[in-house]
C-alpha cells in the first residue's frame, strides 16, 4: 500500500502562496490570516499519519454461467482500525455489464466494524473473464492524503453460450451401431413393427403375430426395425466473422452449434465438433454429460483467428470425422476456403447440411442508414444469393438463417424434408 | 446537495471582499470570480476553482490596500475558513462523483467540516490575538514582518510534512496471505 498526497494539495498550496505574496506586498495581516485555516488543513496531512488496518475478501457467485446470466459479486471489508473514507472500485471486463448496485463505493468504518458490498454484473458474451482485483483508497477526510493498495483474488468465470430447446431436429441419413433413438432401416431388436416373415428355431414367443398367423395357419413373427444413434459433427467457421460484439455471427454461430449438441446429445447420438479457421480444432464424437462439457468449453475459446494458409479437412482424423456422420455446418460464407471445404465434404460422401447465418442482417445493425450502405447491402445479398444458389446445385443442403429466427424455426423445412430419406446404416 | 453547500461557501468567499468596500473594478472582478467559481463547482473541477478563488484573494487584497484602519482578523478567519471548506466540499464531490456513497458516510464527513471549520477558525483568532500581543511590544512596521515569518515557518513546515508523507501502510487482505 502507497500513501500519497492527492491533487487536492496543489491548489491549496498554491493559494497560500498567494495569498502571502498578496500579504508582503499589500502590507496587509489580514491576508496572512486567510492562510492559517489553510494551513492548519495542511498540518493536519502530518498529524493525521495512522495506519489504516483492514481485512478484505472478494467472492464471486459462480463460476461456470450462461450468456445473460446474472453474478453477484461481494466483497466484505472488515476495519481493525478507524477508516474514515474506504473507496472501493472494481473493473469490469468488456464482455459484462453492471446489472444492479455500483462497481465504486464509498464507505466509513469504526474499528471492528464490517462491511458487505454487493453488486450484480449481467454477462454479455460468451469466453472467460477474471473478477476480483479490488482497488482500495483510503481517504483522509480533509482529501489532501490517501493510501492506495491493489487486492487481487482472480477468480475465473466461464460464460458458456446460451442455448435454446430444439424438440426437433434434422435426421441423420445414416445410423451408427449404437442404441439410440432413430429407427434404423435394419431389422433387430427394437420397438418399431417393420415386417413379418414365418417362424424360425429360435424365435421368441412373444415377437409372434397371432393375427397372421391365425389367417394363414402358420406361425408368422413380427420383424422390428432396430434403434440407433447417429453420429453428428459440428463444424464451425472461424475464418471470419462480422457483426458486434457478442452479437457476431460466429457468437450466434456458436449458439446454435451448443443448441445443436445439447439436443442431439440428449437423444443420445455422438457429437463432435471442428473449428475450421486459422487453427484447426476439433473434439472427438463422444456422448453423454461430459461430452457436452468438452464441446461446451471448446465453444467457449472458438475465436477467429485468421491465416492464409488454406486448412485441409484431410488433416482432420477419421475418428473426429466418421465416414457416415451427419455434418452440420454452421457458417456466414464470408471466406471461399470454407465453401471449398464444404465441397471436399460432399465430394467425399459426406451427408453434410450447411446453416448459414446472413451477414447481412448482421451489418445493417450498425451501418448507417445512407443509401451508398444500402446500395452495398443489396448488392452484398444479390452475392450471397448467387453463392448460395451455386451450392445447392452441387447438391448442399442449405438452409439461411436470418438471425432475428429462432432456431427451431429455420431448422424446420429441412425436418419435414428429410423425414423420410433415410439411408440403410 | 453538495454542490449547493459548495455555491453558497463561493458566494461567501466572493461576497465578503466585495462588501467591505464595493466598487465598479471589485465589482466586475467579483463577477469573474464567482464564474469561475460557479464553473469549478458545476464541473467539479479544482483547477477552476483555484482560478476563481485566487481571483477573490486578489479582489481582497485589492480593497485591503487603500484601507489605513487596524487589521480586522475576524473576516479574514472567516474567508479562510470559507477557503479551506470550499476546497475540501468540492474535492470531496469530485473525488466520489459517480461513486454509490454509503449513508453514514455524509454524517460524518459534515460532522468532520464543522469541527474543522471551527478549529481553524479557533486557531486563527488565537494567532492574531497572540500576534496582536507581541505587536503591542513591537513597532508598528514590524507586524506584518512577524506574522509573515511565522506564515512563512509553518509553510515551509507544512512542505516539509509533505515530503516526509509516510508511505508504509499495513493492509491485511486474506487473498494476500495465500
Amino acid at each position: 500500500m502507497s500513501a500519497q498526497v492527492t491533487r487536492l494539495t496543489g491548489p491549496i498550496v498554491s493559494l497560500v502562496a498567494l495569498a502571502l505574496l498578496l500579504g508582503v506586498l499589500s502590507g496587509r495581516a489580514e491576508l496572512f490570516l486567510v492562510t492559517v485555516p489553510l494551513l492548519v488543513t495542511l498540518f493536519s496531512i502530518a498529524l493525521r499519519a495512522g495506519q489504516p488496518e483492514y481485512t478484505l475478501t472478494h467472492e464471486v457467485s459462480a463460476a461456470r454461467v450462461f450468456e445473460r446470466d446474472r453474478l453477484t459479486v461481494t466483497v466484505t471489508v472488515t476495519a481493525h482500525s478507524r477508516i474514515p473514507l474506504l473507496e472501493l472500485f472494481e473493473p469490469l471486463p468488456s464482455t459484462v455489464a453492471l446489472a444492479s448496485g455500483d462497481n465504486r463505493a464509498v464507505f466509513s468504518l469504526e474499528p471492528g466494524q464490517r462491511i458487505r458490498w454487493t453488486y450484480e454484473v449481467q454477462c454479455l458474451g460468451r469466453g472467460r473473464f477474471t473478477l476480483g482485483t479490488v482497488h482500495v483508497r483510503l481517504w483522509d477526510r480533509s482529501g489532501l492524503r490517501l493510501h492506495e493498495a491493489r487486492h487481487r483474488a482472480a477468480k475465473l468465470v466461464r460464460v458458456y453460450s446460451r442455448t435454446e430447446p430444439l424438440r426437433r431436429l434434422p435426421q441423420p441419413r445414416r445410423t451408427q451401431t449404437a442404441v439410440g433413438n432413430y429407427v434404423s432401416p435394419t431389422f433387430g431388436e427394437g420397438l418399431e413393427p417393420g415386417d413379418i416373415r414365418p417362424f424360425a428355431p429360435g424365435d421368441r414367443v412373444r415377437h409372434v403375430n397371432w393375427r397372421s398367423s391365425l389367417r394363414l395357419g402358420r406361425l408368422y413373427v413380427t420383424q422390428h426395425h432396430q434403434e440407433r444413434n447417429a453420429d453428428v459433427v459440428l463444424m464451425l467457421d472461424t475464418l471470419g466473422y462480422v457483426g458486434l460484439p457478442s452479437a457476431s455471427s460466429l457468437d450466434l454461430c456458436a449458439r446454435a452449434a451448443a443448441s445443436l449438441a445439447r439436443a442431439y446429445l440428449s437423444r443420445k447420438d455422438r457429437v463432435g465438433l471442428i473449428e475450421y479457421g486459422g487453427f484447426l480444432d476439433w473434439v472427438r464424437p463422444g456422448s453423454g454429460s461430459p461430452q457436452m462439457e468438452r464441446l461446451f468449453d471448446a465453444l467457449l475459446s472458438a475465436e477467429v483467428m485468421f491465416s492464409y494458409v488454406t486448412k485441409d479437412l484431410a488433416l482432420v482424423p477419421q475418428r473426429v470425422l466418421p465416414p457416415q456422420a451427419l455434418v452440420i455446418a454452421l457458417s456466414p460464407l464470408l471466406d471461399e476456403r470454407f465453401v471449398k471445404a464444404m465441397g471436399d465434404l460432399i465430394a467425399r460422401g459426406f451427408d453434410v447440411v450447411l446453416l448459414s447465418i446472413c451477414p447481412v442482417d448482421l451489418s445493417r445493425g450498425f451501418l448507417s442508414a445512407s443509401p451508398v450502405d444500402a446500395l452495398a447491402c443489396r448488392l452484398w445479398a444479390l452475392e450471397r444469393q448467387a453463392q448460395i444458389a451455386q451450392l445447392r446445385r452441387q447438391g448442399l443442403v442449405v438452409i439461411e438463417w436470418r438471425p432475428d429466427q429462432p432456431l427451431e424455426l429455420v431448422l424446420a423445412p429441412l425436418i419435414h424434408r428429410r423425414r423420410w430419406r433415410a439411408l440403410p446404416g | 446537495m453538495m454542490r449547493a453547500f459548495a455555491g453558497l461557501l463561493a458566494l461567501v468567499l466572493i461576497g465578503l471582499p466585495i462588501l467591505i468596500a464595493p466598487s465598479e473594478l471589485t465589482g466586475a472582478l467579483g463577477v469573474i470570480a464567482g464564474m469561475l467559481c460557479a464553473a469549478g463547482i458545476g464541473a467539479l473541477s479544482v483547477p477552476l476553482l483555484a482560478a476563481g478563488a485566487a481571483l477573490s484573494l486578489v479582489v481582497y487584497a485589492l480593497v485591503l490596500w487603500p484601507s489605513v484602519g487596524p487589521p480586522a482578523p475576524l473576516g479574514a478567519v472567516a474567508l479562510g475558513v470559507v477557503l479551506s471548506l470550499l476546497f475540501q466540499v468540492v474535492g470531496f464531490a469530485a473525488h466520489f462523483r459517480g461513486a454509490a456513497v454509503d449513508s453514514h458516510v455524509p454524517p460524518g464527513q459534515v460532522r468532520y467540516w464543522v469541527g474543522n471549520g471551527i478549529g481553524t477558525a479557533v486557531v486563527g483568532i488565537l494567532l492574531s490575538i497572540s500576534a496582536s500581543g507581541i505587536a503591542l511590544r513591537l513597532p508598528l512596521p514590524a507586524y506584518p514582518a512577524v506574522v509573515a515569518l511565522g506564515a512563512l515557518a509553518v509553510f515551509l513546515g507544512v512542505v516539509q510534512a509533505l515530503i516526509r508523507a509516510p508511505k508504509g501502510v499495513r493492509p491485511t487482505s486474506r487473498e494476500d496471505q495465500r
